[in-house]
């Protein structure tokens, strides 16, 4: 009887582990199922488009069989940069100020309205760039106001949750020892926090920010509001741009034929700057 | 006994903390000052970087047109451009959509209403049944755009709502039977309570583009009449319908729907919206039993085997910015403006505003 109980207990065991393992096999499986299918798709388009012609190429424009994707390439990374510059400034000193400096009462407010603000739909925020991000651009600058600029400080405020809950828990994760050390050689509170903490936690703010721009980088539906969409290089801050995610979100409804296979084969290199993003968060946590 | 001792221990440790930060305090006061002062400079020269950024970009109001344009998959793009003549031939020998590269792109009605709103100097194109007063309606060659100026045949930038089947297709008697009753003096009553133009009492429409989809549809109408005379008429009708497509068409059919379900409870329909292409594609592949076009059907579309007919006709509106004092364009001006060759609206005012 004890004998039969263990064997059960035996079989459950084994059963129950099988259930883990299953479940953790979908999420691979469906990277890799998503990898396939991008990749069987795309690189045959590459590949009868011309690497360099897809890639390098500056004008798309299916209709007559041209897809140069390098406007959209380099709409990414100006609206990445952008909400860069906006976002992990504020995004970082949020994240101290929330750590070392903000009271317990404070904080209780704080803390869950960032958790709000990762909450909301993107294209929620779309709607509010449109509504008010760009007439007030477009009240500044008198241009339309659809572009890099209301597009970098939409993705700018998109992003500051995930690098203020990341940089927040590593500022957290300092040992205590560090900062107390700091104070016992007379160094005031600011100064321990910039120079003592900030620094030893640096590896988890930079993951981030890593985090971050993988954020801004696959962000579409917010974009496509506040953009402009237009697909050429912009001429200025102001000019119109379109990212990779809008240039597919845009077009795959209608694509047919090669013109939707470069459109898979967009996604694939948005798959390859993703991966990129990813390979040097995850050395950065080595790092660490 | 330990235990007291332990709180003892914590205590002063908590002592000493005190200590430290009291002092802490004492000593920021001075270097606060020092870090706000270097703070304000450096703001200073942020804000003056920004405004120079700003002001060599283009002064307060420049008048440069803002063109909003519908994505390249949109029914309302295709006949836009078709009507206006913004295209340019290719190099295989068709006509290929020419407009502006640096136009606005956007993928929806209700952005490119909001966009003309709360911009000054844009102007876009949106369906006659989706104006409202957020925006201003303006006149093209001097007719102004409305259900009227479509019947009598003066407003010229007119198109048709088509549903799209394969031809070759059995239809269902559901089907059958809805297209019918679209068809219908009921239907078309539908439609023009909706603010589109119905099919009846539209001699003048001998201008419109769409003549390859007009003769199908004549064709369409009376194989489908031809069908359901040899049926009878009195059986419930049953089943399931999708039907999708257009954003354009979409609201119409949604309207039909709910007065002919309510007539046949049997029957469930569900209209998905997209845009045109993407509905015609669905009809192809066979996912949706009836597509709905705002543009007529391209060459190959028709080699494949999928006929339109007409249920409706909508006008394409021009819109601007309520406080644009342009009352209309010429439709050289249309073409001109979205083709990129006139940028600024100084250049418009003296012709648009002859016509008010």
């Amino acid at each position: 009887m004890n004998r039969a109980a263990v064997v059960m207990n035996n079989f459950r065991e084994k059963a129950m582990k099988i259930v883990f393992m299953a479940a953790a096999c979908t999420s691979i499986a469906s990277v890799a199922l998503i990898c396939f299918f991008l990749f069987t798709n795309g690189v045959p388009a590459i590949a009868e488009i011309g690497l360099g012609e897809f890639i390098c190429g500056r004008i798309w424009k299916p209709e007559s069989g041209m897809y140069g994707i390098f406007p959209m390439i380099v709409g990414s990374i100006y609206v990445t940069a952008g909400a860069i510059i906006i976002g992990v400034p504020l995004g970082i000193l949020t994240a101290i100020y929330m750590a070392e400096f903000c009271g317990p009462r404070t904080y209780k407010v704080l803390k869950p309205a960032i958790d709000l603000l990762s909450g909301i739909p993107s294209v929620v925020y779309g709607f509010f760039g449109l509504m008010v991000i760009v007439p007030a651009v477009h009240r500044l600058t008198g241009v339309s106001g659809k572009g890099v600029l209301s597009a970098s400080v939409l993705l700018g405020i998109m992003i500051l949750p995930t690098i203020i809950s990341v940089a927040e828990s590593a500022l957290r994760a300092v040992p205590k020892n560090y900062y107390e050390g700091s104070l016992a050689l007379g160094a005031t509170h600011e100064r321990s926090v910039f120079k003592v903490t900030l620094p030893a936690a640096a590896s988890g703010v930079l993951a981030g920010v890593v985090l971050g721009i993988g954020r801004a980088i696959g962000e579409t539906m917010a974009v496509i509001m506040v953009a402009g969409n237009q697909a050429v290089i912009p001429r200025s801050v102001l000019g119109g741009v379109r990212t990779m995610t809008s240039n597919i979100v845009l077009e795959m409804g209608y694509a047919a034929d090669l013109h939707r296979e470069a459109l898979i084969a967009t996604a694939v290199v948005l798959l390859v700057f993703i991966l990129i993003i990813n390979l040097s968060f995850s050395c950065l946590k080595k790092g660490k | 006994m330990s235990k007291f001792a332990y709180g003892e221990v914590r205590y002063i440790i908590k002592g000493k903390n005190k200590i430290v930060s009291s002092k802490k305090e004492r000593y920021r006061f001075g270097s606060r000052l020092g870090r706000q002062k270097r703070a304000s400079v450096s703001i200073g020269a942020l804000t003056m970087a920004v405004i120079f950024l700003l002001s060599a970009c283009g002064a307060r109001d420049s008048g440069i047109i803002t063109v909003v344009s519908r994505e390249s998959g949109s029914g309302t793009r295709t006949a836009f451009t078709e009507i206006f003549g913004i295209e340019v031939r290719s190099k295989s020998g068709g006509m290929e959509d020419a407009t502006f590269e640096l136009s606005e792109v956007t993928n929806s009605t209700s952005v490119m209403i909001t966009t003309v709103k709360l911009d000054k100097n844009a102007i876009g194109y949106i369906s006659l049944g989706t104006t409202n007063d957020d925006i201003k309606a303006v006149s093209v060659d001097g007719v102004f755009p409305s259900a009227e100026n479509i019947k009598n045949g003066s407003y010229k930038a007119v198109r048709s709502f088509a549903i799209v089947t394969m031809k070759d297709r059995l239809q269902s008697a559901l089907e059958r039977d809805f297209t019918e009753f679209v068809m219908s003096d009921e239907g078309q009553s539908i439609i023009e309570e909706e603010g589109y133009v119905g099919l009846a009492g539209n001699e003048e429409s001998a201008e419109i583009k769409d003549s390859q989809a007009d003769g199908k549809s004549a064709d369409s109408l009376a194989s489908t009449e031809g069908i359901e005379g040899n049926s009878g008429t009195s059986k419930p009708i049953r089943g399931r319908l999708t039907i999708s497509g257009s954003s354009s068409v979409a609201p119409v059919m949604e309207a039909l729907k709910e007065v002919y379900t309510k007539a046949n409870p049997g029957a469930e329909i569900e209209v998905q919206q997209s845009d045109s292409t993407q509905g015609i594609m669905a009809v192809r592949e066979g996912i949706c039993d009836i597509g709905m076009t705002s543009r007529s059907l391209s060459e190959s579309e028709i080699a494949d085997g999928l006929i339109a007919s007409e249920i409706a006709r909508d006008g394409i509106v021009v819109i601007v910015n309520k406080e644009n004092p342009v009352a209309g364009f010429t439709s050289d001006e249309i073409k001109k403006i979205y083709m990129g060759e006139i940028s600024n609206w100084s250049s418009i005012e003296s012709g648009g505003s002859s016509y008010e």
